[in-house]
C-alpha cells in the first residue's frame, strides 16, 4: 500500500521497470527503435520477395532483447501478414521432437477437429442419414467401433489425398488415424512421433514428408499464408537436452533438411542466438550459416533510443499525460554510463531500482539523476 | 629417411641439472657413472627421492645428445659447445626452477634440431630451412594446428597442419613423440608455443614469446586497432583478439587477456564483457580439455565466462588522451 503511494507520488500507477527484465511484462505494444524496425521489416520485405530458405539468424547478447524481438516479429511482422508463429524454447534435435511441440502447442484436439471440419466427413457409418450433421465429438463417438473407424480412416485418408496434403498413402493414413484416434487420446505423446513404434502417428522414414504434411494442414485449418518457427536461446538446446555441440548444431541441420523440403512451403524459421553460439555454429557448420540469411545483429542501443525506450515505458505508466521521460530528468540517459544505456536489460533493471528506490523514500518527482547514478552503482558496482 | 620419435615426457628443469652435471665433471663421466651422480645428487628422481627407471634416465641422456647439447667422446660425454651452453649452465644450481633465458636457449637447442622441425615444426615454418635459433623461429612462425585421429583397427594419426604445409605421421610411436614434443616441451615447460582449443577439437598452436614484459597501455593500444567500430561501438571475440595478437606480435595468450581484463577494470564506462554460459563452453569436453578450451574466454573477478567484448570508441579516445580513463564527474 505505501508502495503504490510512493509510486503515485512519482506520477507512476506502477513501476514501468521489470526488476528481472526477462520479458515483456506491462508493455502493451511492443516497442522496439526506429532503426531497427527499418532494418528487420527491409529483411522481412528481402526474404519474403526472396527464393529459397527463409531462416534468419538473430544475434544479440544476453539482455539486449533477442525474446522482446522475437515476440515483436511475432506480433509485427508475421501476424499481419498472416504468417502463424510458434515460439519453440527448447525443442530436440529430431523431426519428431518438433512435430511433437508444434502439435503440443496446437492442440491434438483442436488440429483434429479443424482437420475434420476442413474435410467435412460429415458421414460415417450409420444405419439411417441424419437430419442434422455430427458435431466433432458426436463423431468421434460414432466411430467406436473397429469396423466404424476403419471405414472413416479410409474416407479421411481419400480427403487428405484428394486435398493433396500429401501424396504418400502411409501418411496419409496417419494423419487419419490422428484425426480418427482422436476420442480415446485427445493429446500427443512423444511415442506418437517416434517413427517405427507400434502405434506412431509418424511413416517410418517419412518425418521429413510427413512433417511437411502437418505444415500443410496448419496453413490450411488456419487459412494462413505461412508458418513461422521463433527459436529462441539456440544456445539452450545443448544444455536442456544434454547434447553434444555437435548434435546440437545437428538440430539446427535438421531445421535446414525441414527448410529444404519444405522449399515450396511459405516456412519461415528465425533461431536466436548468443554472438557466441552464432560464432560456434559459423565455426562448426559453416555450411549451414551459408544457408541461413545474413545474421541480425543487435545493435547497441544509442542515447538517443535508449531515452525513446525509457519515455514509451514510463508513458505506459504515468497516471496524467506527460511529455518526455517524466518522472526522470531529462538529461538523465546521458549521465549513465554508455555500457548500461547500450543494452536494454542493464538499463530496465538500473531504472527499476531508481524508481523502486525513490518510491519507497517517498521523493516527489523528479526522480534526481543522482539517485538514478546510485542505482546504477547498486546494480553495477564498479570493480575498483 | 625414417622419421625419428625419440622426444618423450621430461623436465627441462632436470635436463638442465643434467647438462650442469655433465658440465662439471666435463668429458670424465661415462653412461653407468652419469646414471649413479644424478641419483646421488637427486636430479634424477621422483618427488618422494626415489630413482627414475633405467629407462626413463636413458631417455634423458639421449635427449641431450639429440639435442645437440652434448656428445660423447670414447663413451665419455662433453659438453658440445661450451659457449652456447654457458646460458643453462653458469650462475645456476641444481634444482633451481629454470629461468627465461633458460628456456629460450633450450628452446633454440629444440627448434634448430632436425628430427623436431620435420615431424612438427614444418608447418609452423613453411619452408624447410632450419631456424638459427628461438628469435629466428619466432620471427618465421606461424600459427597451426595439431589433431589426433584414432580409428578402430587401425595406427592413430597425428597431424600437424598449417596453410603453408601439412605433416601427418601415423603410430602410436609419433603421437606421443609429438604430443610430448609439442604440447609438453613448446607449451608447457618452455613456454613458446601457446596453445588454445578449436571448436572443431583440434589444438590451435600459436608461437609466442618466452618473455614479453605487461605492458597494458602500450598493448591496449595496439588492441584498440583491431576493433572496427560502427556508432561507435565495436565487438570482437576474445579468441579472435587473442589469436590475433598472438599472430601478429607473438603475444602470449595470458598477456592479452591480463590486457583485456585490464581494458575492462580501467574503462566500466565503454568497455562490455559479453558473457557466455560456461556450461556451453566447455559442453561435454572431456575434463582434460576443458582448462584449454576455457583460455579461449575471459573470467571475470564475479566467475562470470566472457566470450565478447564490446568497446566504445570512447576508451580508445581516452587511453590516447593521457593513457588513463578519465573518471565520470
Amino acid at each position: 500500500m505505501q508502495e503504490a503511494e510512493g509510486l503515485a507520488r512519482l506520477g507512476l500507477k506502477y513501476n514501468p521497470f521489470p526488476p528481472a527484465s526477462t520479458g515483456v511484462a506491462h508493455v502493451n505494444d511492443l516497442w522496439i527503435p526506429d532503426a531497427w524496425q527499418q532494418d528487420l521489416r527491409a529483411r522481412y520485405k528481402d526474404l519474403q520477395t526472396g527464393q529459397g530458405d527463409r531462416a534468419l539468424p538473430i544475434v544479440g547478447e544476453y539482455g539486449s532483447g533477442k525474446t522482446y524481438l522475437l515476440r515483436w516479429m511475432g506480433e509485427t511482422l508475421f501476424e499481419p501478414s498472416n504468417i502463424r508463429h510458434f515460439a519453440f524454447d527448447n525443442p530436440g534435435v529430431a523431426f519428431y521432437d518438433l512435430a511433437n511441440r508444434l502439435l503440443r502447442q496446437v492442440g491434438r484436439y483442436e488440429l483434429s477437429k479443424a482437420l475434420w471440419e476442413v474435410v467435412s466427413l460429415r458421414q460415417t457409418h450409420t444405419t439411417q442419414p441424419r437430419l442434422v450433421d455430427f458435431t466433432f465429438p458426436e463423431w468421434l463417438s460414432s466411430i467406436r467401433q473397429p469396423s466404424a473407424k476403419a471405414d472413416a480412416i479410409g474416407q479421411l485418408r481419400g480427403q487428405i489425398l484428394g486435398l493433396e496434403l500429401t501424396t504418400d498413402e502411409e501418411i496419409a493414413h496417419k494423419v487419419a488415424l490422428m484425426v480418427a484416434e482422436t476420442g480415446s487420446r485427445p493429446y500427443f505423446e512423444y511415442r506418437d512421433f517416434v517413427a517405427g513404434k507400434a502405434g506412431a502417428l509418424v511413416a517410418e522414414r517419412e518425418e521429413a514428408p510427413y512433417f511437411r504434411t502437418l505444415i500443410r494442414i496448419l496453413l490450411l485449418v488456419n487459412s494462413a499464408d505461412g508458418i513461422a518457427f521463433l527459436i529462441d536461446e539456440f544456445e539452450d538446446v545443448a544444455l536442456q537436452r544434454r547434447l553434444t555441440k555437435k548434435q546440437s548444431f545437428e538440430y539446427l541441420a535438421t531445421l535446414r533438411r525441414l527448410l529444404d523440403v519444405s522449399a515450396e512451403l511459405p516456412l519461415w524459421l528465425v533461431v536466436s542466438m548468443t554472438p557466441e553460439a552464432f560464432a560456434q555454429t559459423t565455426s562448426l557448420d559453416p555450411s549451414l550459416a551459408e544457408r541461413f540469411a545474413p545474421e541480425y545483429r543487435i545493435p547497441p542501443l544509442t542515447q538517443s533510443e535508449a531515452y525513446g525506450m525509457v519515455r514509451h515505458r514510463v508513458g505506459e505508466a504515468r497516471i496524467q499525460s506527460r511529455e518526455g521521460i517524466f518522472p526522470f530528468e531529462e538529461g538523465m540517459i546521458e549521465e549513465l554510463r554508455l555500457s548500461t544505456s547500450s543494452k536494454a536489460r542493464p538499463l530496465i533493471k538500473v531504472l527499476f531500482q531508481a524508481v523502486a528506490s525513490a518510491s519507497s523514500r517517498g521523493m516527489s518527482p523528479p526522480i534526481p539523476t543522482e539517485l538514478v547514478r546510485e542505482a546504477e552503482e547498486t546494480v553495477y558496482p564498479v570493480a575498483k | 629417411m625414417k622419421p625419428n620419435f625419440w622426444m618423450r615426457s621430461i623436465s627441462f628443469a632436470k635436463l638442465r641439472d643434467l647438462l650442469l652435471l655433465i658440465a662439471r665433471e666435463n668429458g670424465t663421466l661415462r653412461a653407468k657413472d652419469l646414471n649413479q651422480l644424478a641419483i646421488r645428487q637427486g636430479v634424477l628422481v621422483r618427488d618422494g627421492g626415489e630413482p627414475f627407471r633405467p629407462t626413463t634416465i636413458y631417455h634423458y641422456r639421449r635427449i641431450l645428445e639429440r639435442l645437440g647439447l652434448v656428445v660423447k667422446d670414447e663413451g665419455r660425454f662433453l659438453i658440445r659447445s661450451p659457449e652456447d651452453a654457458a646460458t643453462l649452465t653458469c650462475g645456476t644450481a641444481i634444482g633451481e626452477p629454470l629461468t627465461n633465458p633458460q628456456r629460450s636457449a633450450f628452446a633454440s637447442a629444440v627448434v634448430t634440431n632436425r628430427d623436431c622441425h620435420e615431424i612438427f615444426f614444418r608447418p609452423l615454418l613453411g619452408a624447410v630451412a632450419l631456424p638459427r635459433d628461438i628469435d629466428d623461429f619466432l620471427e618465421r612462425a606461424g600459427p597451426a594446428t595439431l589433431s589426433v585421429t584414432r580409428t578402430k583397427g587401425g595406427p592413430p594419426t597425428i597431424r600437424v597442419a598449417s596453410q603453408l604445409e601439412v605433416v601427418e605421421s601415423k603410430g602410436e610411436a609419433a603421437v606421443q613423440a609429438i604430443v610430448w614434443g609439442i604440447k609438453l616441451w613448446c607449451t608447457s615447460e618452455l613456454n613458446f608455443i601457446d596453445e588454445l582449443l578449436s571448436i572443431r577439437g583440434a589444438h590451435q598452436l600459436l608461437p609466442r614469446r618466452v618473455d614479453e614484459p605487461l605492458n597494458p597501455e602500450v598493448q591496449a593500444r595496439r588492441l584498440f586497432k583491431l576493433f572496427q567500430f560502427t556508432n561507435g561501438w565495436a565487438t570482437q571475440r576474445i579468441e579472435d583478439l587473442l589469436v590475433t595478437a598472438a599472430i601478429n606480435w607473438k603475444s602470449p595468450i595470458t598477456n592479452t587477456r591480463e590486457v583485456l581484463l585490464w581494458i575492462l577494470r580501467t574503462y566500466p564506462h565503454a568497455a562490455v564483457a559479453v558473457p557466455t554460459s560456461e556450461q556451453f563452453a566447455l559442453n561435454r569436453l572431456p575434463r582434460a580439455q576443458r582448462d584449454i578450451a576455457l583460455r579461449s574466454y575471459l573470467r571475470l573477478p564475479t566467475g562470470q565466462l566472457v566470450s565478447h567484448i564490446r568497446l566504445h570508441k570512447q576508451a580508445e579516445l581516452e587511453l590516447a588522451d593521457g593513457g588513463r580513463a578519465h573518471a565520470r564527474s
